[in-house]
């Protein structure tokens, strides 16, 4: 278990070293950085001059290594040009709410996944079934922010239940968290329901049957155990579309998250916070996949050998 | 077909049926079509047959595990109790505890989730209400019971770690675990090597004696069944075509089919000398039955009643029975 979790943390962090050059690459792309910061009247000298303060004139690669030496060495992503203090304070302080967001609607997906999975195989082909399978059908075709626009509409101005945006009580959260989930309860409802049914047929739950374990134990204990193998490999993929899903909700929610802030920066243009922005997100990505990982080892003894 | 035994039975079947509807929605599949034999407590029968003759079928619907939307009909009287009128919870506590099975492949009847020791201690523990040292002592007699070394250590192991022979003796060990009054094995070496096929058989036949087991062995290959079992009972398109003490059926088999099956197995221990002969044609589908006898079609011997009316069983000696025309003439 122990040599596993290494290795999986091993490669953890090639995967954020990995992320590190993608995000230095991608905003060197996006643009000449030195033209935002100098006057629109600038000579050709004074442009030389910004470059050589800011080091863009020297090669790529030592580009990225004294970039990487800040980062790593340093957690110094620069200065945010739009809020004046250190980018990774900015994306920090934020992190806390779209985290929020996330994990509630993570908790929600999974409790409605798996909970209407099992329901579904229970009664396959019957009515709950068919039902619980066009309801997840349709939810995962729906476009995230058209439901979330939806529910503003209906349940904030309509109704009046819950605020239309903004991060104020726990009531404001409701509204985004279930729009997060809507997609990924529907993936995980589906892949719990054909899990479940392989496990209800296998050879190992018939010989639970002639040996005449209580059907419960079969169901919740056997049945549902080997059925989460493939309900965590897809929990753990829709964690990363969870955060990505989060970005679009959080702009139509007002959510003052990491969502908001990388819009916002990417318009700016202020490449710190952006940069910031993308690698906290990915290196939160890469955590939670290694915690996915992980719990692969404690759900199935067959993994802690490899 | 009626199989008078000496002793009184723990396990008695009438006229045991199992239809079940094609997925093509069509006609009723009759997969165990009138199954009737009687077996007592140390005695063992072995059913043998091609595949899809109806031998697992049969299995599951002593177990009365049949597939939901099954037609059933017939009865089956276990220790004097009637399992056709028990609800689902009644044949729960019968599973397990008075009638147990052994399945063909080892290496899937296990839960790979769950270690040897909570999967042996399941059983005990619902059918038995043991627990702590009392439930872990049994194990440790119970897998010793099986010929398997080191017991302690292994009821910490997961199926993984354990080869098919291994685990054959695990699955044993559990299925004999509350002292059932009948032990059902369906095809329980043809999962296995070669090598550890001879083992397992020892063992069952070995467990059989010991615990005063009735035993049925389902199998394709009669070798396996001659091996260990005191009756034999062949099936075919879910009948019993013939049935009766082994010596008796082995020197006097007086069924077509029965004779084509023996005459078609390799004799172990012996080398054979040139091919093997067959039997032509293939079973026929349970949809499409001919009339008359089933194997007709097949038979080298059918003549013209054959194809018209279906035989009943005619009695070839005491305890020797066949489905078949000649028998009659």
């Amino acid at each position: 278990m122990l040599a596993y979790a290494l290795k999986r943390i091993q490669l953890g962090l090639i995967a954020i070293l990995v992320v590190s050059v993608f995000v230095f690459i991608a905003v060197r792309l996006s643009g000449d950085v030195s033209l935002m910061l100098v006057a629109t009247d600038a000579t050709p000298e004074e442009l030389a001059t910004v470059r050589h303060e800011l080091g863009l004139d020297r090669p790529l690669a030592v580009q990225y290594g004294l970039f990487a030496q800040r980062v790593f060495l340093h957690g110094d992503f620069g200065t945010s040009m739009r809020y004046g203090v250190p980018a990774l304070d900015v994306v920090l302080g934020r992190l806390p709410a779209t985290i929020q967001l996330a994990g509630l609607a993570f908790a929600l997906a999974l409790l409605l996944g798996i909970g209407c999975g099992v329901i579904a195989a229970l009664h396959r082909d019957q009515w709950p079934d068919k039902i619980l399978r066009s309801v997840a059908a349709l939810g995962q075709s729906t476009p995230n922010f058209w439901i979330g626009m939806m529910f503003v509409l209906i349940f904030a101005v309509h109704l009046g239940w819950f605020p239309t945006g903004g991060r104020g009580s726990l009531s404001s959260l409701v509204l985004p968290a279930i729009t997060l989930a809507i997609p990924s309860s529907a993936s995980i409802l589906r892949i719990t329901r054909s899990a479940m049914i392989d496990a209800l047929g296998s050879e190992s739950v018939n010989f639970l049957r002639v040996m005449g374990t209580p059907e419960r134990d079969i169901v919740w204990q056997h049945a549902l155990r080997n059925a989460l193998i493939p309900v965590v490999a897809l929990a753990g993929i829709q964690l990363g579309m969870l955060v990505g899903g989060a970005l679009i909700v959080e702009i139509v929610f007002s959510w003052p998250g990491l969502g908001t802030l990388l819009v916002d920066a990417i318009n700016r243009r202020d490449y710190s916070l952006i940069q910031a922005s993308v690698f906290v997100t990915s290196t939160f990505l890469v955590f939670l996949n290694l915690m996915v990982d992980l719990l692969f080892g404690v759900i199935d003894p067959r993994i802690s050998y490899r | 077909m009626s199989l008078p035994s000496t002793a009184k039975p723990v396990l008695e079947v009438r006229e045991l049926k199992t239809w079940l509807r094609g997925h093509d929605g069509g006609a009723l599949l009759k997969v165990v079509d009138g199954i009737s034999f009687s077996l007592a407590a140390g005695e063992s029968l072995g059913i043998i047959g091609e595949s899809g003759s109806g031998k697992s079928m049969t299995a599951m619907s002593l177990m009365r595990l049949t597939p939901l939307d099954a037609q059933g009909g017939g009865s089956v009287v276990l220790e004097g109790e009637h399992l056709e009128n028990k609800s689902a919870h009644e044949l729960r506590s019968i599973r397990g505890r008075r009638i147990a099975m052994i399945l063909q492949d080892p290496m899937v009847a296990l839960d790979p989730l769950f270690s040897i020791g909570d999967q042996l201690a399941a059983p005990l523990a619902n059918h038995l209400n043991l627990s702590g040292d009392a439930l872990e002592a049994r194990m440790i007699e119970l897998l010793t019971a099986v010929g398997i070394a080191a017991p302690a250590d292994r009821l910490e192991q997961y199926p993984h770690e354990m080869s098919g022979g291994m685990l054959q003796r695990v699955v044993s060990a559990m299925a004999i675990s509350c002292d059932p009054a009948v032990l059902i094995a369906d095809e329980p070496t043809t999962g296995l090597d070669v090598t550890v096929q001879a083992q397992f058989l020892d063992l069952l036949e070995d467990l059989q004696r010991r615990r005063n087991l009735a035993l049925i062995l389902i199998t394709h290959d009669v070798g396996v069944a001659v091996r260990i079992c005191q009756r034999i009972a062949v099936m075919y398109a879910g009948r019993i075509v013939e049935a009766g003490p082994m010596e008796d059926v082995l020197e006097r088999p007086a069924h077509p089919y029965t004779q084509l099956l023996l005459a078609s197995a390799p004799h172990m221990g012996g080398m054979q000398r040139g091919s093997l002969p067959t039997i032509p044609g293939t079973p026929p589908h349970l949809g499409r039955l001919p009339a008359g006898c089933a194997f007709a079609p097949r038979c080298p011997q059918a003549f013209d009643r054959c194809r018209v009316d279906t035989p009943p069983e005619f009695a070839v000696s005491a305890k020797h029975s066949a489905r078949c025309w000649l028998v009659a003439q």
